[in-house]
């Protein structure tokens, strides 16, 4: 028995591991559609307070407003003298940032898409947004919130306007993913084994040939 | 130990390169299976888990009893079941369910437990698939084949559906035809049936192949209809349910007349009268015994369906066994394979809005599988759904039509 390393394979596996490591690290998805807030995600800061922050990264090159979604909330219509206070802030790398708000009066809230524009923002492409939602109730009926951009339509057949591209790292989502995993610790663990040793397998076996001397 | 040395010696020195792409298969279901499911999985899982918790007649499918069989016995491993599937009303399951059942902490460990039973199913399904194989060389091509199955990693490790166990008992027949154990194929054939009721679009061309007169036809028959019967009567002492009833063979024939032409009196189903054509055409040329010929009038019958009939997307595996095993014969279906994958999985995301495609992944990251259409893409966005939907299926139509066409020319030469 003689242990022979196969040289082609042994670049062919680096070159795929090393494919992987950049798509993961520097990879961006850019993708279309409306953002959901999700339950926790809007969390008040202190236990007397009724406000949230939300934030998310899109191009807005093509937008020039929101749309947020109350469909989901009858909750909110049961208390029509409650107030919720909508800010929004564009942030560009460089620092600068541009600021909007609208006070909503859950009384003049139609079911729906409620439509917000702002006028043509100079500074928004490449913007991380922020936004910000104060209520005057308990800030738990936000949650499932649907923020869309402003020409948005629900109707699939002709919702052919621009929407919002969204931003999302690889690295991010794949840091996400393994967040989620270690919810349930034991599983998390015999899992991974399993995944590492399989992994590790091909690749031995990738890499190292034993021959029958002869 | 020399037992031990020389299976080590068989799988790690004379049949590396084999090993690898099975470990590299069984990598990919494994990375697939936590991740991922569709709401049909849910749906099953809750209708198993109230017969295996209380014993209500819920099962609905031969396979969902199976599986129920299997949550049965190891119910203690699954944790948070009836919290994460928790709905209202019964057989009712909805995106608010499926996002529920996302975002519980043990989604993955019980998905991961839901579908392991599919990666043994598919194990053996590679294993029927290589004893087909002539040679070592034509070995590592069924299972590079095998680990790279995207119809298989989407239908069932994706989407969660149990279409692996009639393919595979359908692939078992199809190997006992080719040995000439008619008895044993015929049987198999009838369980494929009781799996799926799809399977029976192949029975008149099993009985043409089988049959050398009326007489062997009727005995061919039968020894299809006892076993589907047996099954039947079993599944009702063990579930309390006639399940063969719940099969739904009234909606192949609904699936099969939607793609049709004409209106209400004078509707043709277009698929019906390209089957009959591909069986008469059949009993025409029929050499007895002439294995290949048969599986080529089997592979134009389903590949009809797929052209002219209606199906739900996970459906598609079903091609599985008949795509693998024709690209030993003719290697030109390859790219009319690739072409009519990439077709079929844009029209699936576009038609079903991402419930079948992106919104699988929900329980890896809701948050980013839930938005994003994986080929929804602006360049795209100048078109409607409706134009969009029709252009992708042309195309899929298309490729699928040059597989049947290489087939049916392969029987021409023949």
């Amino acid at each position: 028995m003689k242990l022979k390393i196969n040289y082609k394979n042994l670049i062919v596996t680096a070159l795929i591991i090393f494919s992987g490591f950049l798509f993961v690290n520097f990879y961006r998805f850019d993708f279309i559609g409306g953002t959901v807030i999700e339950p926790g995600e809007c969390q008040p800061l202190t236990k007397d307070d009724n406000s949230c922050n939300f934030s998310f990264e899109a191009d807005f090159s093509k937008v020039s407003g929101l749309m947020v979604n109350f469909d989901k909330k009858p909750i909110l219509y049961r208390s029509p003298e409650s107030k919720i206070l909508m800010e929004i802030e564009y942030q560009k790398a460089d620092g600068r940032s541009e600021k909007f708000s609208e006070e909503l009066f859950v009384s003049k809230i139609k079911k729906g898409n409620n439509r917000f524009d702002f006028s043509p923002l100079e500074i928004k492409i490449d913007s991380k947004v922020r936004v910000k939602f104060s209520a005057t109730t308990n800030i738990e009926p936000l949650d499932g919130l649907v923020i869309n951009n402003q020409d948005y339509n629900p109707d699939p057949e002709r919702n052919t306007a621009e929407r919002i591209i969204y931003r999302e790292t690889v690295k991010d989502l794949t840091a996400r993913i393994i967040e989620n995993l270690n919810r349930d610790q034991r599983f998390a663990g015999y899992y991974s084994a399993l995944i590492y040793t399989l992994s590790a397998v091909i690749v031995i076996l990738l890499i190292f040939q034993i021959e029958n001397r002869k | 130990m020399n037992q031990i040395k020389y299976y080590l010696k068989f799988i790690f020195i004379e049949n590396r390169v084999l090993t690898v792409w099975v470990a590299l298969g069984i990598l990919i279901r494994l990375l697939l299976i936590p991740f991922s499911t569709h709401l049909d999985l849910l749906l099953s899982t809750y209708r198993e888990y109230l017969w295996v918790q209380e014993e209500v007649p819920s099962i609905g499918l031969i396979a969902e009893g199976i599986l129920a069989l299997y949550m049965k016995l190891f119910l203690p491993l699954f944790k948070h079941l009836p919290e994460a599937l928790q709905t209202d009303q019964y057989g009712i399951i909805g995106l608010p369910e499926h996002l529920k059942f996302a975002l519980d902490s043990f989604s993955l460990r019980n998905l991961f437990l839901l579908k392991l039973p599919f990666l043994i199913f598919d194990l053996g399904f590679l294993w029927v698939l290589l004893k087909f194989a002539r040679d070592k060389k034509e070995q590592i091509i069924i299972s590079a084949f095998w680990a790279l199955n995207i119809l298989m990693l989407y239908s069932v490790f994706a989407f969660g559906r149990y279409e692996i166990m009639p393919v595979l008992v359908l692939t078992v027949s199809f190997l006992l035809a080719k040995n000439k154990k008619m008895f044993w194929s015929l049987v198999f054939f009838s369980f494929a049936i009781s799996l799926k009721t799809y399977v029976v679009i192949l029975a008149p061309i099993y009985l043409v192949y089988f049959s050398a007169d009326f007489r062997s036809l009727i005995k061919n028959l039968m020894i299809i209809a006892l076993p589907f019967f047996s099954i039947n009567y079993l599944t009702e002492l063990i579930f309390g349910k006639n399940l063969i009833a719940g099969i739904g063979g009234s909606s192949l024939m609904e699936f099969a007349n939607r793609g049709g032409v004409g209106e209400e009196f004078n509707r043709i189903s277009l698929f019906i009268i390209a089957y009959v054509l591909i069986i008469f055409f059949y009993f025409q040329r029929k050499r007895s015994f002439d294995f290949w010929q048969f599986f080529r009038f089997l592979s134009l019958a389903l590949l009809s369906y797929f052209i002219f009939a209606y199906f739900h997307s996970h459906y598609l595996v079903w091609l599985s066994p008949f795509l693998i095993l024709y690209f030993i014969k003719n290697k030109k279906i390859l790219w009319p394979t690739v072409l009519m994958l990439i077709f079929f999985f844009i029209l699936v995301d576009i038609s079903t809005n991402r419930v079948a495609t992106s919104l699988i992944f929900a329980p890896a990251d809701w948050r980013f599988f839930s938005q994003i259409q994986i080929f929804r893409l602006q360049f795209f966005y100048n078109l409607t759904t409706g134009n969009l939907i029709t252009v992708f299926h042309t195309l899929y139509v298309l490729s699928v039509g040059l597989i049947g066409y290489i087939i049916y020319r392969d029987e021409i030469k023949n």
